[in-house]
């Protein structure tokens, strides 16, 4: 809480330090083995750079136009070039920018609405027997039906713009969020309920202190399964019938032909949900910082 | 025993902590068959009082317990605690239970002081005696840990500290001291023997181990096994305070070992036929 406790740092668990050179055959081998970990985390390091690179530039030479006895026609699949110099023009034209931002905004609205009313659903019905019995049933059968047959409605009610995104995005997240947290808040071991039980602790404490916390791993997981399926959604809204956003992007590029362009958006998409995976990972740590396994990797 | 007891004198008769009456436990076994953990137990607890249960393995002493903390329905007779017939959860003991039940997302500092953030106790005075128990059971230093952090025994001292923090007036204990080692054993001990001479609360304490029994207890309950069931209640009347090397050498702490151990001895093999 306050700051004198962050000068604990405990450094007992963390790391082991390297092993004492005895003479025993034993320590040689691990010593071996130590070396070769190191090695092998420096290739898989390297390869992991060196991959991608070989793959564009493999790339870059097999398409190109099969008269020329090209391998992929770039008809279908653009070269790498091509793809940057599409990008290129979407900058310039100022239309890059404006559709990542559309649909990171219908993504991280709808994700909101959507996470926010699925945590709120689980636990009151993760919580109660009695609602769960009335209400689960009919969640269940509306999580049956097809969120894309859905779409054509959403935007008689809500247009082609910000909302109808909003609206598909908050339903799949929804979904997804709420089962997690109703397993989760079930899942709460009851012998940890029944200690603050007889501390004479109120529903309330229970759920706050107890069950809350307790299905915080499955409510981040719900979380962070649901942030990849936000930005489909948002960007298949934005294919079905938007104006703005990366899926306009690729759908309006399509429409011309343009393969190089539908490349584009697919590679912007790769990008924001690489960044996203990124902070979410970061996130994650922070909370989840009592698991053992997150234990462990703090430094 | 405490001082003047006129007072105590003119009631009719005092109302014991705990009285059981034909408590029965069964559980429903998987072929549907019923299993009978604990069978027709009849037993006071007076206030005050250290008792200590003692028995093998698996003849429901856990179980009694839970029972006596509401946390388990009776199959058959009555609980009653102070007088009152046991319906609901009792807020009135703190349970130190078995195994450790420490909320793995708190750290040993929060894991302790959460019945105190329960009753609303000011962060600082919440803080002091959550650093007195962290002190008391040999945890200090260890009190940003969580508790995965710890080794078995640390936990099992934490989830002690953690009971007796916010001073419960009767404590229930399941073999609290079970995972230390001798010299902190003999700490806690001496310990919990000083709180107890002071607050005068009602423990209940199970061990498997009968030095610390007689030790401890003004009276030892022995459990059987196959069904569950008192076997024999002792009462031990060696004075206090009580040093155990100076136990060893009282005649009277000799007759009653032997006679405990035997029949703990016994409780055990002689039912296998059933
Ligand atoms: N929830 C339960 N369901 C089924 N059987 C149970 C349950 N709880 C306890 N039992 C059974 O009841 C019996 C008594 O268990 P209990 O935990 O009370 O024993 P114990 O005296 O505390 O043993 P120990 O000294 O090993 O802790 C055991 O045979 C156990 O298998
Ligand atoms: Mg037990």
């Amino acid at each position: 809480m306050t700051s004198i406790h962050k000068v604990s740092p405990g450094p007992a668990v963390a790391d082991v330090a390297a092993p004492p050179q005895r003479s025993a055959p034993v320590t040689v081998e691990d010593h071996d083995d130590h070396r070769g970990r190191d090695v092998k985390r420096i290739v898989v390091n390297v390869l992991r750079i060196l991959l991608p690179i070989a793959v564009l530039v493999l790339w870059e030479f097999a398409s190109g136009d099969p008269d020329d006895g090209a391998l992929i026609d770039d008809f279908y699949v653009s070269t790498p070039s091509q793809i940057w110099s599409a990008l290129q023009g979407w900058a310039q034209e100022g239309v890059l920018i404006e559709a990542i931002w559309s649909t990171l905004q219908a993504t991280i609205v709808g994700f909101a609405v959507g996470a926010v009313l699925g945590i709120v659903v689980g636990i009151v019905l993760g919580s109660s027997p009695v609602l769960s019995g009335i209400f689960r049933p009919f969640l269940v059968s509306l999580n049956s039906i097809p969120r894309l047959a859905l779409v054509p409605l959403f935007i008689l009610w809500f247009g082609f713009g910000l909302q109808m995104k909003v609206a598909l995005v908050a339903l799949i997240v929804f979904f997804l969020v709420f089962y997690a947290t109703y397993e989760g808040v079930r899942d709460v071991e009851q012998r940890l309920l029944d200690v603050l039980k007889v501390m004479d602790a109120s529903r309330l404490t229970l759920q706050m202190k107890v069950r809350i916390p307790s299905a915080m791993a499955w409510i981040i997981q719900g979380l962070q399964v649901s942030i990849p399926y936000a930005l489909v959604a948002a960007v298949t809204a934005e294919i079905i019938g938007s104006n703005t956003g990366i899926g306009y992007l690729i759908q309006r590029s399509a429409g011309t032909f343009n393969t190089a362009g539908v490349f584009a958006g697919i590679v912007v998409l790769v990008l924001v949900s690489v960044v996203i995976n990124a902070l979410v990972t970061v996130l994650e740590k922070r909370l989840l910082r009592w698991k053992p396994r997150n234990l462990k990797s703090a430094r | 025993m405490t001082g003047p007891s006129t007072v105590q004198a003119s009631e009719p008769d005092v109302v014991p902590e705990f009285a059981y009456r034909r408590v029965t436990r069964r559980f429903r076994s998987e072929a549907d068959q019923e299993f009978v953990a604990l069978n027709d137990v009849d037993l006071e607890i007076e206030s005050g009082s250290f008792v200590c249960f003692i028995g093998p393995s698996g003849c429901g002493k856990t179980t009694l317990l839970n029972m006596s903390a509401g946390l388990l329905p009776a199959s058959g007779g009555s609980i009653h605690f102070r007088g009152e017939k046991l319906k609901k959860v009792n807020t009135s003991v703190g349970f130190i239970t078995q195994h450790d039940n420490l909320l793995p997302w708190r750290t040993v500092e929060k894991n302790i002081g959460i019945a105190l953030e329960i009753q609303k106790v000011p962060r600082k005075e919440r803080r002091r005696r959550v650093a007195e128990v962290i002190d008391l059971v040999g945890l200090t230093g260890f009190a940003q840990r969580f508790p995965s952090q710890l080794s078995g025994g640390m936990q099992k001292r934490a989830s002690l500290a953690r009971g007796l923090v916010y001073e419960p007036s009767t404590l229930l204990m399941d073999e609290p001291f079970g995972a230390l080692d001798a010299q902190l054993r003999l700490n806690m001990q001496n310990e919990l023997l000083r709180i107890w001479e002071r607050d005068r609360k009602t423990i209940i304490f199970v061990t498997h181990d009968l030095d610390e029994a007689i030790l401890l207890a003004d009276r030892i309950v022995v459990f059987g096994t196959r069904p569950g069931r008192v076997v024999h209640v002792e009462d031990v009347p060696l004075a206090r305070p009580r040093d155990l090397a100076e136990l060893r050498l009282d005649p009277a702490y000799g007759e009653i070992w032997e006679r405990l151990w035997k029949l703990l001895d016994h409780s055990s093999p002689a039912e296998e036929k059933s």
